[in-house]
Formats: structure tokens, C-alpha cells, sequence
């Protein structure tokens, strides 16, 4: 308890409290604008922190990291471009809502789930850290396949229309993330001797061009054809009975972003696809996902806000980070002199409880500040086609060069702009792409390491919480394979009469 | 597209380089009479960042120049080096020199080499260590190489198949005489290797002794010996292998470099300037606070270091199977 007592009595500092609603203001700049993310911003911040004393930089830094990942859905529900990776999820329904003229009931819901999987987080990370961060040691290379796996499935739920797209899309996805190093064997693949190539695909500038760009090519090309039409912006409310109908969705999705997060390596686009394909295994009749349905909303930014509290775990409590993110985090508190790892709670009380309680404010902040400000980020979507998007389009190249200004990242975002919008006039599905490049390499590096482990024996397949991840993986296949044909069914039926 | 771009930038260059010229005739009393780049091949917010960083800041405030830091990650550091030995030799581009620098051409990653720069100076090398998680049945490195020598594989975590730790416990290995008995299990970086070793999934990990201060501090890692010649501050339990009986020295090295044909009397005065600058008080309580371990090397003993790594990891790279040239 006195952990708390002294937490909150070294946040009662003018410079603490300025700095609380300055990073989440900064953070929310930086994760409204795609391509430039939480990692981006607090590595700017950075050096500025150095002349801080420890609690008001990390107060800074933390505002910064959970306002950008609660920004990055502002451009993913009004502009299909995800603001940063953490947001890639919010697309899905977030983007159809604002189609329909639901624009501000997707953006309110997405600043309270935010704010609801933020402040859960918190707490969770507050009460529990020490005993969680020794949890999170029991999840090895054998259970991080089987994870892998698990939101490798959600490629069968996202596909729309016909499966075999969605995996004609997620084969692309996997043959894009194994350009680069061999993770195991070391010797570079599909680079052709080119030095960018070798380096891989960077996931943002393919963020941004498989879905900004692809987007602002399909609008631009309505437009020539005489269909601007002005989006209606809807209510700013979330409608009555919104505790009951969207609270289960946001606490469920709330655990599940948190506890991913604590594994490292594990990030926030992740958890938002694992909540969100959880969410609609549980869907009820009348759920329309993928045509703006909000649950689909609030389950990836709950997630991803509760991940970003979940991967504190390691990073404070290991001393490990739990993500780029919290890397950058752990630089601050190494220059300020602070060790993070078993011994920070006790060491640094002052520092860990009161970055607690402030994180508690920031989210308050958040949320006041969030409220204000989407009667005013909703109107993007009046501004005529024809201004907004070529305008993101050089926001997207702007973006993508900033992230490390290598112009071959451009390149990557323009051609999966191309990719993105060739895949959409034919009816293929990018979701499942984006999965499969964010979670393939996992897979298959985490395979081959267990293989390595246990000398070409699968007996690793076997043991209990890996069999357990692996066996939840297959049914979730089973069920959206059942389903899928329920619902195929009536309808050829229809079209057969 | 790109021609054009390139074009621009050219022609801005060349704008620039003949205002310079015109302006300061190229003595070297004037240097530097404008700003000095600093180009780092790692993202900002990791470890050569701000290392170079707070060296920079303090070489601002004592030697009276201007510094613009600018980050160009990708392959290991490949492309940052690529750009500075394309760059005007005039002393106004430095990179910083990642460790990989040994390695890239024996991988066949690139045909850069510690060859196409003059070394400024090193300041900051960071020692691989060996540690094992609290209960570990080895207490020391002569119970590593014991059971090695006894057929038993001893699985070594390191941040990935060809870094530099894999060279350092090769080594080690080589010294040994039980090289095939070392596995290496590759993770996606320190982040995920220190779990893996903290829950005993592997028997040893190799990383930078700043990586793990914390939790050799907490008692959760337990170091067996350090590559380094003496024992280090952070550390000061930590034998070194060498007093351990195996002669390996092996580390993270943070050093500058400027291109190969810059002028010597203005890689002397970029020599002067960061020394002093690695003096200060600001950038020695910086070392003190993060850990890391402050080791000067100057301008030719640096080099001489970096030929003589340069061996090294050919040999050792060949022995692990990973060497092209």
C-alpha cells in the first residue's frame, strides 16, 4: 500500500501533472497520421525526457505511447487506413460503419472501448505485474506457435464472401513476410541480391498502401466517374443500451488484449485480430460482421489499449520489453538511472505507482479531450473526394518515408497500394493477407525453434497448454467452417428459387 | 521517378559543396565550420541511438560544433554504412560503427567493410557475457565446457543465427576444443532470447552484459564470464573468461568512422573533438547511469581493432558454417 501512498505523492508535481495531457495530445497527433506510430513519436520525445526528471519523461513518454494507440482508429474508421499498426483490426468494422453514416458513433465507441480496455489494463498491470510477468515466463517457444496459430485462424472468419479468396490472400501475405533474413538459417530469401530487399518488408509502409491507398485509388476512381456522394456523419452517441450490448464484448476483448500483450513480441495488431475473431466466434443472430458491425469496433481497440498495458508487464517487471514500444520505454528509465526488472516495484516505488496513477489520468484525459475533438476529426469525411484523397495519399508517402527515411519504403507503399486495389476490384479480401504477414513469420520461426529444441521430435505438439492452444486453433477453424456453409446455404437456396 | 529524385538531391549537394568551398577555404583550423552528420544504422530509441546521442550532445557543448544525428536502419547497420562511404570524404559525415561491420562481407550481406573508412574512435564496448538462470546445474564455464567434452549439446540463446554473440561463444568453443557441442537457438533479438533463458527453455545465454544487469543484480541470472579483459563496474562479481582460463575477448562495440579518403588533419580534429566530448562529466555520468561500459579506443588503435575483428569473425563464421567470402 505504501507503494501507492508514495506513487501519488510524487505525481502531486506541477511538471508530472503538465505532462499527462501533453503526451496524450502528442500521441494522439502522431497516431492520427498514417505511418507515423507510437514507436516513431516516443523515440522523437526521447531525447527530451533526458532533461526531465524520471517520472514526468515517463509520464510523458506513456501519454504519448496510449494516445497514439487510441488515434490510430480515428484514420482506420474514417479513412480505412489504420493510423498505426495496433489499429489494422478497426478497419474491418469501424471503416463500414462510417460508410453507412455511423462515422461518429464508430469514433465515440472507439474512444471508450479505448479508454474502458486502457483503464482495465491498468489495473490488471497495477495489482498483479510481479506475479504475472512470472506467468508470462511459462509461455515458450512451443506456446508461442500455438498462439500463432490460433490467429492464424481468424484468416477463415475474415475472408467475406468465399474462402477460398481469404487464403488465396493469406498466401501472398506469407510469401511477402518470408522476404528477408531466414530467422533461423540466417541467409536472406527472395531478396535477389538486393540490400533493401534482404531487409525485409517493413509492415507500416504496407499498412498504409494496402490500405490507405488502395482505398484513395477506389474513391478516386468513383469520383472520375461521378459518384461523389456526401457521408452522412450520424450520431455522436452510442445508443441506448449500449452497456448491455457492447460491455461483455469490450470486457472479454479487454482480457484477451491484455494477456497476449504480455508476451513479448506480441503486439497490439495482434491482440486486436485475436479479440476481434473471438468476438465473432461468440456472435449472436443479427451480428453483422464486416459490414459495420460496433462490436467488431470495440473489440480491436479494447485490445489493443489493454495490450499495450499487458506488454508493461515484461518490460517492468523482466526488464524485457514487451514490445518496440516499451523498448523505447525501457531506454528512458535505463538513462534515468532506473534498472527495470524484479527489483524496479521495490526499488522505485514513487516511479512505478505514480506512472500507474498517471496513466489512470491520462485516460481520463483521453477521453475529455477524445470527446471534444471527434465533432471536429469526423469532418474529414465531408471534405470534397477530390481534396482528401490525394491528400492522404501524400500523407501516405510522407509517412512512410518518415518511419526511417529509406525511400525503398515509399516504393513498398505504393506498390501495395496497387496490390491492395487490384485485390479489392476482384473481390479478395486484404485482411487476411495483413495476418498472415504479421503472424506467419511467428509460426514458422517458432516451429523451427521448437524443432530445434527437441532434437526433430514433435512430441512438443503435445504438451498441455500448447495441445490446448492448438486444439482451441482447430475448433475455431470447425466453426467457421460450419457456419459459413449455414449461412451460404439459405442463400443459394434464394438464388436457386 | 527515382532519377529524378536522386537528380534533385544531387543538385542540392552540389549547391551546398560549392557554397561551402566558396565561403571557407579548407583549412583545417576552420573545421568544422558547419554542421558534422552523424548517421546511425539502428532505429531511434534503441541502444547505438542513444549511446551516439548523449556522445553527440556533449560534443556540442565542448567543442563548439553542430551536430545533426539522422537514423537510417536497416540490415544491420548495412545501409547507414553504405551512405556515409558514398558521402563527401570531408569530415562532415560520420557513421557509427555497428559490430556487424566485422561480419557483413564474410555473410555475403554486402562488400562493406572497416576497409572503406577511416576509424575516428571507439567509446563504448559493451562485453558478451555468459549467464545461466538461478539453479542452473552449471556453476561455472569449466561445468559448461566439462559437459560439452562429455557429449552433452549445450543450448546457447542468442539474438539471432549470424549475430555476433554466435561469433563470441564460437570462440569460446574454438578455445575449448568442443565446437559442434554449442547449439545455437536463435531468437527475434535480446527481447525474446532473456525469457527463454530466465524460464530454462535454454541452457545459457550469450548477450551484452548491459542487456542483463538487472537480473544478475536480482540474483534471477547468475553470470559464468564475461569476454572482456577486466572485470567490468556494472558487474564487479562477474569473472572475466579470461580469468576463468579461456583467452576470449569479445563484445558490442559503438564507435565513428568517417569515409576512407577524409583528410587524417580532419580526422584528428574530429578524434579531439569527441574525446573530449566521451571526457565530459555529462556524457561519463551517462555512462554511469545506463551501464554500459566507456572504453576509448583512438583513431588507430581503433582500426588496428577493427582488422584485427575483422579476422576473427571470418574464421569464426567459417567454423559455424555461415561465411560466403
Amino acid at each position: 500500500m505504501s507503494g501507492w501512498y508514495e506513487g501519488l505523492s510524487a505525481l502531486m508535481d506541477l511538471s508530472v501533472l503538465v505532462m499527462i495531457p501533453l503526451g496524450v495530445v502528442l500521441g494522439i497527433a502522431v497516431g492520427a497520421i498514417p505511418g507515423l506510430s507510437a514507436t516513431v513519436g516516443m523515440a522523437m520525445f526521447l531525447p527530451f525526457t533526458f532533461t526531465l526528471d524520471p517520472l514526468t519523461g515517463l509520464v510523458l513518454l506513456l501519454g504519448i505511447y496510449n494516445g497514439a494507440c487510441y488515434a490510430g482508429a480515428i484514420p482506420a474508421v474514417l479513412l480505412r487506413t489504420p493510423g498505426t499498426p495496433s489499429s489494422a483490426a478497426t478497419t474491418l468494422d469501424g471503416y463500414p460503419m462510417a460508410q453507412k453514416g455511423q462515422a461518429g458513433q464508430a469514433l465515440t465507441i472507439s474512444l471508450v472501448a479505448s479508454v474502458a480496455g486502457g483503464l482495465i489494463g491498468t489495473l490488471l498491470l497495477s495489482l498483479f505485474a510481479p506475479a504475472l510477468a512470472r506467468y508470462a515466463l511459462s509461455f515458450g517457444t512451443p506456446e508461442y506457435f500455438a498462439i500463432a496459430i490460433l490467429a492464424l485462424t481468424i484468416i477463415a472468419s475474415v475472408g467475406g464472401g468465399s474462402m477460398a479468396k481469404g487464403f488465396v490472400s493469406a498466401f501472398i501475405g506469407l510469401t511477402i513476410a518470408s522476404i528477408g533474413f531466414d530467422p533461423i538459417a540466417g541467409f536472406p530469401r527472395l531478396s535477389f541480391d538486393n540490400t533493401s530487399l534482404s531487409g525485409g518488408i517493413s509492415l507500416i509502409p504496407m499498412l498504409v498502401g494496402i490500405f490507405g491507398v488502395s482505398e484513395a485509388l477506389i474513391q478516386l476512381e468513383r469520383v472520375s466517374n461521378m459518384h461523389e456522394r456526401m457521408t452522412a456523419l450520424g450520431s455522436f452517441r452510442m445508443g441506448a443500451g449500449w452497456v448491455k450490448r457492447l460491455g461483455p464484448t469490450m470486457m472479454g476483448s479487454t482480457l484477451v488484449g491484455f494477456f497476449s500483450g504480455m508476451l513479448p513480441g506480441v503486439g497490439g495488431d495482434i491482440g486486436g485480430y485475436l479479440a476481434y475473431n473471438e468476438t465473432k466466434r461468440l456472435a449472436k443472430p443479427g451480428d453483422r460482421f464486416g459490414e459495420g458491425e460496433p462490436k467488431g469496433v470495440v473489440a480491436a481497440e479494447a485490445a489493443n489499449n489493454a495490450s499495450n498495458m499487458g506488454s508493461l508487464i515484461p518490460t517492468l517487471a523482466l526488464g524485457v520489453p514487451g514490445n518496440t514500444q516499451s523498448a523505447v520505454l525501457l531506454g528512458a528509465l535505463l538513462i534515468a538511472g532506473v534498472q527495470p526488472g524484479p527489483g524496479l516495484f521495490a526499488a522505485a516505488p514513487e516511479l512505478v505507482f505514480g506512472s500507474f496513477l498517471a496513466m489512470t489520468l491520462a485516460y481520463a484525459c483521453m477521453l475529455a479531450i477524445g470527446l471534444l475533438g471527434i465533432r471536429l476529426w469526423v469532418r474529414v469525411v465531408q471534405i470534397p473526394a477530390v481534396y482528401l484523397w490525394p491528400l492522404v495519399l501524400v500523407f501516405s508517402v510522407v509517412g512512410s518515408y518518415a518511419v526511417r527515411n529509406e525511400p525503398f519504403d515509399v516504393l513498398v507503399m505504393l506498390m501495395a497500394g496497387v496490390l491492395g486495389y487490384l485485390m479489392t476490384k476482384a473481390n479478395y479480401p486484404v485482411a487476411p493477407l495483413l495476418i498472415a504477414a504479421i503472424v506467419g513469420p511467428i509460426a514458422e520461426e517458432n516451429f523451427r525453434r521448437s524443432m530445434i529444441l527437441n532434437e526433430g521430435s514433435l512430441t512438443w505438439l503435445f504438451q498441455p497448454l500448447t495441445a490446448t492452444i492448438l486444439l482451441l486453433a482447430a475448433a475455431s477453424v470447425v466453426f467457421t467452417f460450419v457456419r459459413h456453409r449455414k449461412t451460404q446455404r439459405p442463400a443459394r437456396a434464394d438464388e436457386a428459387s | 521517378m527515382t532519377n529524378t529524385s536522386f537528380g534533385i538531391r544531387a543538385s542540392l549537394l552540389g549547391a551546398t559543396m560549392l557554397a561551402a568551398a566558396s565561403a571557407y577555404p579548407a583549412h583545417a583550423q576552420d573545421f568544422p565550420s558547419e554542421p558534422i552528420r552523424i548517421v546511425i544504422g539502428f532505429a531511434a530509441g534503441g541502444s547505438t541511438d542513444t549511446n551516439t546521442r548523449a556522445l553527440a550532445n556533449a560534443a556540442e557543448q565542448v567543442c563548439d560544433a553542430d551536430i545533426v544525428i539522422s537514423n537510417q536502419p536497416g540490415g544491420s547497420g548495412v545501409l547507414a554504412l553504405e551512405t556515409v562511404r558514398n558521402s563527401e570524404a570531408d569530415g562532415y559525415t560520420m557513421a557509427t560503427t555497428p559490430t556487424e561491420i566485422s561480419a557483413l562481407k564474410h555473410l555475403g550481406l554486402s562488400d562493406v567493410t572497416h576497409e572503406d573508412f577511416k576509424a575516428v574512435m571507439r567509446f563504448i564496448f559493451d562485453p558478451h557475457g555468459f549467464f545461466v538462470r538461478s539453479g542452473s546445474d552449471y556453476k561455472s564455464m569449466d561445468d559448461v565446457i566439462n559437459a560439452a567434452k562429455n557429449g552433452t549439446k549445450i543450448r546457447i540463446a542468442t539474438s539471432g543465427p549470424a549475430s555476433p554473440y554466435a561469433v563470441t561463444f564460437q570462440d569460446v568453443a574454438r578455445a575449448a576444443g568442443v565446437s559442434g557441442q554449442f547449439v545455437n537457438i536463435p531468437y527475434q533479438g535480446d527481447a525474446l532470447a532473456i525469457p527463454a533463458a530466465l524460464s530454462g527453455e535454454v541452457d545459457l545465454i550469450v548477450t551484452n552484459a548491459s542487456n542483463v544487469v538487472g537480473q544478475v543484480k536480482s540474483g534471477d541470472f547468475v553470470p559464468l564470464g564475461v569476454a572482456t579483459d577486466e572485470r567490468i563496474d556494472v558487474m564487479p562479481d562477474a569473472p572475466t573468461l579470461k580469468e576463468v582460463g579461456i583467452e576470449v575477448t569479445g563484445g558490442s562495440i559503438y564507435g565513428l568512422a568517417a569515409p576512407k579518403d577524409t583528410p587524417e588533419d580532419r580526422v584528428a580534429a574530429l578524434n579531439d573533438c569527441f574525446k573530449k566530448a566521451f571526457d565530459s562529466e555529462s556524457f561519463q555520468s551517462f555512462i554511469a547511469k545506463t551501464g554500459v561500459n566507456p572504453a576509448y579506443l583512438g583513431a588507430e588503435d581503433f582500426d588496428a581493432y577493427l582488422t584485427d575483428e575483422y579476422t576473427r569473425y571470418g574464421e569464426l563464421l567459417k567454423t559455424l558454417g555461415l561465411a560466403k567470402n
